[in-house]
């Protein structure tokens, strides 16, 4: 047997494979009809996102598996790995080409406009999902990277410029930051559990010299720690200011990088996105923005009951989840809030996230913080259908948002977003509370 | 006759993870002032039963109580007369262990200063060092400071000694030899020393495959089996002694030891004499009670 044919053998042992080249045929078609259904920019742009997803995802996938120790017995074939890459993606295209093929007669401009533009976009993501594989990052770059593509679209050259040389760094930074948080609604954790651990103990690894080196100083720790003890008859109050002394302590530990990372990044990346877009589609990018903000800090709600010292009831428990529910909302609304007040300063007739969207966080983030619970308990199957239902409600809620700012009264707006928030609070208050007083805490 | 409300009390008590049964229709009941050794292969469910009394695990079926209160509803008045210490020591790694010992003891009404001194002193722990990087051994002392700085009555230790060298072992077993003389508290203590279990314990509790295989108190257990040495006053014994509840026998040169289990003393000694023996009797440690406990169909 050849290097390759034992290699291509091995590797399509692999269930995952089978089932993404599947999902590609099918993604195919739906591409080659796009231009044939009237599709305006929106649609597009919805599976521009898709087909680099799928991209990504394969190049990713492939070059994870082939990149495992023990996976191939084959010594010296290291050239055998890109030739297998490069077959595959070969061997993608033609697919692709086969399909387009059987569309000419439709409409023969489009489809070759179609064809180009959407298998460049598909290789596109192949090759980035292999290349950031392969440099051991974790591969949930395909989430992020349709945003630059689409701002790509949308933004003048000047922003374009500014978000490239800032968006590698920004992007990297994410990864390492929230990714823990996102894995749980991104297929791709799903597929490479392992990779995340690894990924989160990089980053504890990371962290762990500067909480070594600094010590948070007494000045900071006694009047929390005064303010509890003089509650202890309150113990409500007492454990609200022991949460706050758990949430502010290691922010102000690693102070600088926080201020760092929140803030100038947050602010580099985000006011050039904000602003110069005046474009209707363009609120769909910044409702993205918004409940992509809103998932991190959803992400981040569950909290940990810490065994070793038995302080709280479980009613103490959930009333200290929704105080980091409560605590993780304000601060992203203190985010946005600074974000479009530096966008009006910095950017002549900028266009800021709209005002009006800042209740997309106070909706969607107990929506997040629930499936988040739901998620932790959930087998990798449970979790892709979450997933699944995740991308159908974001997507969901952001063209209703659009509809909603192009379209409705302020009465409509009223009850649309009163009743959203009564569901979503509604729903994470439920899942909260079965969580903390229903089932067990470790 | 005082009634005396059990301190832990199990009723049928039945936990699945998926489709592996953890506890198995656990039925038992925890008395005040006794000191309990919680035994068991790894896997067993010792460390499931007992965050079944502290409320973190709830049942899938049947009951279990701490204070007379259910496990899952437990409040600040029940919790605060528990210290519970966990074989892997989950503390706060940004805090030093000086703050760590403060954020704990601010929540608590009563906190010993002076146990805490001592406690620190005795076991090198520097207050000043971040709890996230000490050593295994250093965590899990500060971990059992936070679970016994509240002066609780009823004190859990899931494998307190584990990560422990034999020095700070021995210094701890003196400190819960001293907790025990000063006051009645309750003790559960899970290890895999049986050695320094059985130190302490008035009580044993064996747990295998989820279920509880033996509860009684330690000297009855200890009585229960007993290694019995036979020596021929003549030349050799004869091939099939004349004692019952065999567990082994072991026969070299007109001697044999044997393990026997519920023995009879008097009894034995009048058999040995029917077939002119020398008899000595020696109780048996509790590693090989547990030994004995575990093997199948025991």
């Amino acid at each position: 047997m050849k290097p390759m044919t034992a290699n291509l053998k091995i590797l399509y042992q692999h269930k995952l494979l089978w089932m993404i080249h599947l999902s590609f045929i099918s993604v195919s078609f739906a591409m080659a009809l796009n231009h044939e259904i009237g599709a305006n920019n929106s649609i597009v742009i919805g599976l521009m996102v898709m087909f680099f997803s799928y991209g990504s995802i394969l190049g990713g996938t492939l070059s994870e598996i082939i990149n495992k120790p023990f996976s191939f017995c084959l010594s010296d074939q290291v050239k055998e790995n890109k030739k297998i890459i490069l077959l595959i993606w070969l061997v993608l295209m033609g697919i692709f080409l086969f399909v387009f093929s059987r569309q000419l007669a439709l409409n023969l401009k489009n489809n070759y406009l179609a064809f180009g533009l959407n298998t460049g976009i598909i290789s596109f993501g192949y090759w980035i999902g292999i290349f950031f594989t392969t440099q051991r990052k974790l591969n949930i770059v395909p989430f992020f990277m349709p945003l630059i593509a689409i701002i790509f679209i949308f933004n003048n050259i000047g922003i374009n410029i500014v978000d490239i040389i800032i968006a590698t760094p920004v992007y990297q930074w994410i990864m390492l930051f929230i990714c823990a948080l996102l894995s749980f609604v991104i297929y791709l954790t799903s597929f490479n559990i392992g990779k995340l651990k690894r990924q989160r103990v990089e980053g504890i690894v990371k962290n762990k010299k500067v909480f070594i080196s600094s010590v948070l100083p007494d000045a900071v720790s006694s009047p929390f720690l005064k303010l509890i003890k003089s509650n202890s008859n309150k113990k409500h109050t007492s454990h609200l200011w022991g949460q706050a002394y758990l949430m502010i302590g290691p922010l102000i530990l690693v102070w600088k990088s926080a201020l760092f990372n929140y803030f100038f990044w947050g602010c580099l990346i985000l006011v050039p996105y904000s602003a110069g877009q005046g474009e209707f589609e363009s609120i769909y990018l910044k409702i993205g923005v918004l409940i992509l903000l809103s998932l991190c800090l959803g992400m981040a709600i569950p909290g940990k009951v810490f065994q070793s010292f038995l302080l709280f009831e479980r009613k103490e428990y959930f009333q200290r989840r929704i105080i980091i529910l409560l605590v993780n909302l304000i601060f992203l609304l203190c985010f946005i809030s600074a974000l479009n007040f530096i966008s009006g300063l910095l950017w002549a007739g900028f266009d800021p996230v709209l005002w009006k969207l800042l209740i997309i966080p106070v909706i969607m983030l107990p929506f997040f913080s629930g499936i988040a619970v739901v998620a932790n308990k959930l087998d990798s199957a449970g979790r892709v259908t979450l997933i699944v239902l995740g991308y159908v409600v974001m997507t969901g809620f952001s063209f209703w948002g659009c509809f909603v700012l192009a379209t409705a009264s302020i009465l409509i707006d009223l009850v649309i977003i009163v009743s959203a928030i009564a569901v979503t609070w509604g729903f994470s208050f439920a899942v909260l509370y079965y969580d903390s007083i229903k089932k067990s805490l470790c | 006759m005082v009634n005396i409300s059990p301190v832990v009390k199990a009723e049928g008590l039945i936990k699945k993870f998926n489709e592996t049964v953890a506890l198995d229709s656990v039925d038992l009941e925890i008395n005040p002032g006794s000191i309990i050794g919680l035994l068991g292969p790894n896997g067993c469910g010792k460390s499931t039963l007992m965050r079944h009394m502290i409320g973190l695990y709830l049942p899938d079926k049947g009951s279990c109580t701490t204070y007379g209160c259910d496990a899952g509803k437990l409040t600040q008045k029940e919790l605060s007369r528990i210290g519970y210490v966990h074989q892997e020591g989950e503390l706060l790694g940004w805090m030093t262990v000086d703050q760590h010992i403060r954020y704990v003891g601010a929540f608590h009404s009563k906190w010993n200063t002076e146990l805490e001194n001592k406690y620190v002193k005795d076991s090198n722990l520097n207050r000043r060092s971040k709890v996230g990087t000490l050593s295994p051994g250093q965590r899990q002392k500060l971990s059992i400071l936070l679970a016994i700085g509240h002066e609780p009555d009823f004190i859990i230790l899931d494998e307190p000694a584990s990560a422990l060298d034999p020095v700070a072992r021995a210094r701890f077993l003196d400190l819960l030899m001293e907790i025990i003389q000063q006051e009645q508290k309750t003790i559960l203590v899970s290890s895999h020393i049986l050695s320094d279990v059985e130190k302490i314990i008035d009580h044993v509790i064996i747990m295998k495959d989820g279920k509880v295989v033996r509860n009684r108190s330690f000297d009855d257990l200890r009585d229960s089996y007993m290694r019995v040495k036979v020596t021929s006053l003549k030349d050799s014994l004869p091939e099939k002694l004349p004692f019952n509840g065999v567990l082994s026998c072991r026969q070299y040169n007109g001697q044999a030891v044997l393990i026997l289990e519920n023995p009879e003393v008097e009894k034995i000694k009048n058999q040995a004499e029917s077939i002119n023996s020398r008899i000595d009797f020696h109780p048996l440690p509790l590693e090989e009670i547990y030994t004995l406990a575990m093997e199948p169909g025991a």
